[in-house]
């Protein structure tokens, strides 16, 4: 899978944990919890896309994500 | 209630089948329209797109907070910001907060262990929180800024109105200012449905006929409310105007677990809330019945009811049932609302399953509305495990 095509899997799975989501502010560079995710929203986010994409990424793997693109880096490891 | 404040309704909502807003549910409520049924349809975007047009911040925060919430704390929130805004208050450190009912989300819970079973890895972390009847006491107090006290009450059917008689006790003493009494919509998996109607507690004809001699059963209704109840000083100090007051209340238990009903507990419970009102039986004017319209509770009820009142043709008896279905843990608050509302109207609403009457002698509410002043009402609400709760309502 390439970057866009996992970052486009990250944002839809954004738009499903975060009502009103402006869609434009979702760019690499912003952070979950600056689009409003709390801690619960950023696990269940997490753990949707690992679902969906069928990959499992070690929690230590993960807590050095701080943006969107640290975040697809991190799961493009496991595809 | 010598020595205590009194206890004023100062706002009520409702979101259930037949209406969305107070109006809407006094007029379907006297028109005899059918809702008893599942509340299908129920959308969080919908539902803040009619309820706060006005308001876009409000609407968001109440999307935001309850977003991915289950349904009862969907319908809870709704209803809570929808009473605390009619009500144009702002609660805090002296509002306190109950929740009526227990095991409120089941269909959620039914559905995420089925799908755990079949894939584990897409159990969300937000199940922690989810399937939790508190998940409405957290939603609820962020949502209108209760600080005070706030926790789930639980007693099955008679939930709503165990709910108010604690916050009426509460209130009375001085311990609050405002409560906010909340009752989630209580949601059924499939097993809970079928289980009931394996008791034989369940209308096998989807026909609620409370008190009428062909009765075979409840009929499962959804429903979420909400009131707000006041000290009366406070209320008056800040120009609020009564739907009602809250005047007296019984609860007691039957000391016997199961399903089946025992008068002498319900004829304590009513006894005990014209006792605390100070109100003479002579002086009720309309008794809102739990009414479920199963075969021995309506018979039990309306001996339990004779037993208090004797035969009195000024007296009106009446069930919300076939109107709204049996809302479980939340019927006891969605029909005191129901209660209150006909009141306010000076009317009964119909019974409009009712036939031939259980119990000749007693002043049932027939198939039309009928003009009846109501300056005093009951009540009740009873549950399995021998709970039984009865609310004395004065007009304002």
């Amino acid at each position: 899978m390439t970057e866009q095509e996992i970052f486009d899997v990250v944002r839809r799975h954004l738009a499903e944990v975060l009502p009103d989501l402006d869609t434009a502010r979702v760019q690499p560079d912003v952070s979950m919890r600056e689009l409003g995710a709390n801690s619960i929203d950023r696990m269940d986010l997490v753990i949707g896309v690992q679902d969906e994409l069928g990959i499992t990424v070690p929690n230590h793997e993960l807590t050095s994500v701080h943006n969107l693109r640290s975040l697809v880096a991190a799961i493009q490891a496991h595809v | 209630m010598t020595g205590l404040d009194r206890v004023l309704l100062t706002s009520a909502a409702v979101l259930c089948p037949l209406a969305e807003d107070l109006a809407g549910f006094a007029d379907a409520l006297l028109a005899g329209r059918r809702g008893a049924s599942p509340l299908t349809g129920f959308g969080l975007a919908d539902w803040t797109a009619r309820h706060l047009p006005d308001d876009p911040d409000a609407a968001a925060r109440l999307r935001k907070v309850v977003w991915r919430a289950a349904t009862p704390a969907q319908t809870a929130a709704c209803v809570a910001v929808e009473a605390v805004t009619s009500a144009n208050v702002q609660l805090g450190e002296r509002s306190g907060l109950i929740v009526a009912g227990g095991n409120l989300a089941l269909a959620h819970q039914a559905r995420t262990a089925l799908d755990f079973d079949s894939s584990p890895g897409g159990l969300r972390a937000s199940y922690a929180l989810t399937h939790m009847d508190v998940d409405v006491v957290g939603a609820v107090s962020e949502l209108t800024g209760i600080r005070g006290e706030g926790w789930v009450l639980g007693g099955g059917s008679a939930s709503g109105t165990l709910a108010v008689v604690q916050a009426a006790r509460m209130l009375a003493a001085g311990w609050l200012d405002h409560c906010l009494v909340v009752a989630p919509l209580a949601e059924l998996s499939a097993a809970e449905i079928e289980a009931f109607r394996r008791t034989g507690a369940m209308s096998p004809t989807g026909e609620c006929r409370p008190f009428d001699v062909a009765r075979q059963g409840f009929v499962y209704g959804q429903a979420a409310a909400a009131v707000l109840l006041e000290r009366a000083s406070v209320a008056d100090k800040r120009g609020a105007t009564a739907l009602a007051e809250i005047a007296g209340y019984g609860q007691c238990l039957d000391a016997k677990r199961g399903t089946e009903p025992d008068s002498a507990g319900q004829v304590t419970a009513m006894r005990a809330a014209l006792r605390v009102a100070g109100v003479e039986a002579s002086a009720v004017d309309y008794v809102n019945a739990h009414g479920t319209g199963s075969v021995l509770g309506d018979e039990t009820e309306a001996r339990s009811i004779s037993t208090v009142f004797g035969p009195r043709s000024s007296l009106r008896v009446n069930s919300t049932k076939p109107l709204v279905g049996h809302c479980l843990s939340a019927a006891g608050l969605i029909e005191l609302i129901a209660t209150v509302a006909q009141a306010n109207a000076g009317a009964c609403h119909p019974n409009p399953n009712l036939d031939t009457p259980l119990d000749p002698e007693l002043a049932l509410v027939g198939r039309s509305a009928e003009a009846h002043p109501i300056r005093t009402a009951l009540s009740n609400s009873f549950a399995f495990g021998g709970i039984n709760a009865s609310v004395l309502v004065r007009a304002a």
